[in-house]
């Protein structure tokens, strides 16, 4: 019951885009086509979950300062494992689906929401079954922004809005107004 | 047309119209969350600056014939790899060393920045490469100028102060938080898109 509330709470409450920002951008795109939200939210999830796996093994090998200084490479290239073998396996499950879902796989990869995941895991030096609840948390956090933003995103992109604000400007005030909300609730 | 002639355009396209933060909100983390003054952001353009030229310049040799895949792998991995005396430099000093942990990860998140993993492959490896450089050189200075005026005006309007004298009668220290970075991003950046408009046209063609 505690796991779930934990993991609960990391969702809404600590979620990754309201309370750090990290993988904004990202989020915006993604909000932009609704109907690829779930594959999105999936192959960020894969990616955190996965990589997270990988970068916990690695971190073992990395026992020096002067080698923890390539931490970031570590990470990418755990990240980019991940990404080949993803690509691989959606070859050979979804051959007619591959081309439209490969462009989701690309920005799932390589983007802030992923890495700060390892970073962060890494920092705080937890066991890998907290590591990989986190990383789950992660993506499924980043889900949920990202229905959020798409469910008033026509809105905000709409003739209604102001043309300087119209878009991206909406959009983050739109966030930062929910991120403001997530606030209110922890203090 | 020759590209030669395409200066300033270029200039015009990374720093004004198509400026990464203000008008194509990119890589957005490290405005909203790290660049709380002058101090935080002046940091993070620092290593945004020398990680993405560099990175950008040296995979520019990256040949076409790898595969995609492997060449976003190639690039984030150069990039990291160019951070490392990025962090060496930051983590020399002391002053320094103190306003570099303040940013914590973003600093070593740029090397995922969107300018290395999508704009390279869909803006600037089509095109020559001193004009890609330029071009480049262009939006690396468009995003830097961005982050310092934002971080600049954040840490004046959440202190009410400018290297610790007092100049407004009011602070809001709430601007200093995530959301805060966030509401004042959108208005900065709407602000941004009408004065584009003004000079441009409407800011739907001027962004």
């Amino acid at each position: 019951m505690n796991i779930l509330l934990s993991a609960l709470a990391s969702v809404t409450l600590e979620n990754v885009i309201f309370t750090t920002a990290i993988g904004t951008s990202t989020l915006i795109e993604c909000a932009k086509s609704p109907k690829r939200l779930l594959s999105f939210g999936a192959f960020i999830t894969e990616f955190s979950v996965l990589s997270s796996l990988l970068a916990y093994f690695a971190e073992g090998l990395l026992k020096t300062d002067s080698s923890r200084l390539f931490l970031a490479g570590v990470y990418v290239l755990c990240l980019g494992g991940v990404y080949i073998v993803t690509l691989l396996v959606l070859w050979f499950i979804a051959r007619k689906r591959f081309a439209s879902l490969k462009k989701y796989v690309h920005l799932s990869a390589f983007n802030c929401a992923v890495l700060g995941c390892l970073f962060n895991n890494g920092l705080s030096g937890a066991p890998l079954s907290e590591r990989l609840i986190y990383a789950a948390c992660v993506g499924v956090g980043f889900m949920l922004a990202a229905y959020l933003l798409s469910i008033n995103y026509k809105k905000l992109s709409s003739e209604d809005v102001p043309a300087s604000f119209r878009g991206f400007p909406a959009s983050i005030l739109y966030i930062g107004v929910i991120a403001m909300i997530i606030y209110a609730f922890k203090v | 047309m020759n590209e030669k002639n395409f200066s300033r355009d270029a200039e015009r396209e990374g720093i004004l119209t198509r400026n990464p933060l203000f008008a194509s909100g990119a890589i957005l983390a490290p405005a909203v969350a790290a660049c709380t003054d002058f101090y935080s952001s002046a940091v993070i353009a620092a290593v945004f600056t020398v990680v993405t030229y560099v990175t950008v310049a040296l995979c520019s040799f990256v040949p076409r014939k790898i595969v995609y895949t492997v060449r976003i792998i190639l690039y984030t991995l150069a990039a990291s790899l160019v951070y490392v005396p990025v962090h060496l430099f930051f983590t020399k000093g002391e002053v320094l060393g103190e306003m570099y942990a303040a940013v914590g990860i973003y600093a070593p998140l740029l090397v995922t920045n969107s300018m290395i993993t999508l704009r390279t492959e869909t803006k600037f490896y089509r095109l020559s490469r001193p004009y890609m450089l330029k071009l480049a050189g262009f939006y690396v200075v468009g995003y830097d100028i961005a982050l310092l005026m934002f971080g600049g005006l954040r840490g004046i309007l959440s202190s009410g102060t400018v290297l610790g004298i007092k100049i407004l009668p009011f602070s809001i220290p709430a601007l200093s938080t995530v959301y805060g970075g966030f509401i004042l991003l959108a208005v900065t950046s709407a602000l941004f898109r009408w004065i584009l408009g003004l000079i441009f046209g409407s800011p739907q063609k001027a962004a």
